[in-house]
């Protein structure tokens, strides 16, 4: 699947200078929207999480034309969060949210194809991830 | 161009302070030295070197940063500045800062949050904070004191003065002094060289490190068996008792599983 670098570029970049308010929307839109995942975040500093996911964000960014590069990295990161209570149905709103989250923040500035870039985008970026916890799990159920 | 970045190189990742001449700790500068903390915790590369460009590590905190807080804008400041050192500290790889010039305030706690850290000679280094009328806020004060003693930690806080490489070596705070010109190159070379290593039982070896200091050393034994036995089962300890058990030490080589 091909991705539309220069979209997803040019609106991550249009919302990176406010990150700090990303990541606010993002959490209050995420326990708005899938309340069930609230107590996944119970014994964690919010504020070090939005640090932390803005900072991957940033990674992708950065990665975005070296995506092999990254893959392992997500598998990992998807591998740690299974520790974290992540569950792979967990991945699909968290995607609907983020995209919403940017398209907030972006105001008039959000063009309708960024959004179907980042569903592109995040699609890989979750499917790796889910690869990455489904091997990490995979020692348990054999 | 950016005041503080993430990149990687090979299998360590590096967080540059890019905001010479004197890489102040502004509003932009703790943003994006959050976002490259961030980075690196998603990244999670074999092991993170801290250092910065331009003739010196930091003159610190921007003052302007401190201008009219109240006590609630100066609990959110406190809460996350602490929490950045945190999240640097908590990282499971190792972590080095190379400090070179002069390193204040906030710069030498971000540096106190690392594992180890390397001085330039003629680097010179303080928790000044006392010529604004306060103390340090991101834990430099308790980190100098866990490295250094509690007396030195209150000198060293209540002078406000400069103190050099030597000295803080000899106090345990500085892990190794080098010629400046050579100090980014055998820092990053050191870095590389643990990266190579088991990775995975370095983060053991952090961690054990943190449970001594949080908890005294019964505490660190008590937690041991739980921090230690799943290094038997990682790629690394098996291939490696192979090896030696085949080729005798020394001979095996390591990929952080």
């Amino acid at each position: 699947m091909s991705l539309d670098l220069h979209a997803l570029e040019s609106s991550f970049d249009l919302v990176a200078p406010r990150g700090d308010e990303l990541m606010d929307v993002f959490y209050a839109r995420l326990f708005a929207a899938a309340p069930g995942v609230r107590p996944l975040f119970a014994q964690t500093d919010l504020r070090r999480q939005k640090g932390m996911l803005l900072g991957a964000l940033v990674l992708l960014r950065k990665s975005l034309r070296d995506l092999d590069r990254i893959v392992p990295t997500l598998r990992e990161l998807g591998a740690r969060h299974v520790a974290y209570g992540a569950l792979p149905e967990h991945y699909p709103v968290v995607g609907e949210v983020l995209i919403a989250s940017m398209t907030e923040i972006a105001g008039d500035a959000w063009l309708p194809h960024y959004t179907d870039a980042w569903v592109g985008a995040y699609g890989i970026v979750a499917g790796a991830m889910i690869d990455g916890a489904h091997d990490a799990q995979a020692p348990i159920a054999a | 161009m950016p005041h503080a970045r993430y990149e990687t190189r090979g299998d360590i990742g590096e967080i540059v302070l890019s905001n010479p001449p004197l890489n102040l700790f502004d509003a932009t500068l703790m943003a994006e030295l959050r976002t490259a903390v961030g980075e690196a915790a998603a990244d999670a590369p074999r092991a993170l070197l801290i250092h910065a460009e331009g003739k010196v590590f930091t003159a610190g905190v921007d003052v302007h940063v401190f201008e009219g807080l109240d006590i609630p804008a100066a609990d959110a400041l406190t809460a996350s500045l602490l929490e950045l050192a945190h999240t640097l500290e908590d990282m499971p790889f190792p972590t080095i800062a190379a400090v070179h010039g002069l390193c204040l305030t906030a710069g030498l706690e971000l540096s106190l949050a690392c594992d180890l850290l390397w001085a330039a000679e003629g680097a010179r280094f303080g928790l000044v904070e006392r010529v604004v009328g306060i103390t340090p806020l991101m834990g430099g004060t308790q980190r100098m004191a866990e490295r250094a003693g509690t007396a030195r930690a209150r000198e060293f806080v209540y002078s406000g003065a400069l103190y050099d490489s030597a000295t803080l070596h000899a106090w345990g705070v500085v892990n190794r002094v080098v010629a400046e010109d050579g100090l980014l190159e055998s820092a990053r070379a050191f870095a590389l060289e643990l990266a190579a290593g088991p990775t995975v039982a370095h983060a053991a070896t952090k961690a054990i490190v943190r449970a001594q200091a949080d908890h005294g050393t019964r505490g660190a034994d008590e937690r041991t068996a739980q921090l230690t036995s799943h290094l038997f089962e990682t790629d690394d300890s098996r291939n490696a008792v192979q090896s030696f058990l085949q080729n005798g030490p020394g001979k095996a080589t390591f990929t952080g599983k």
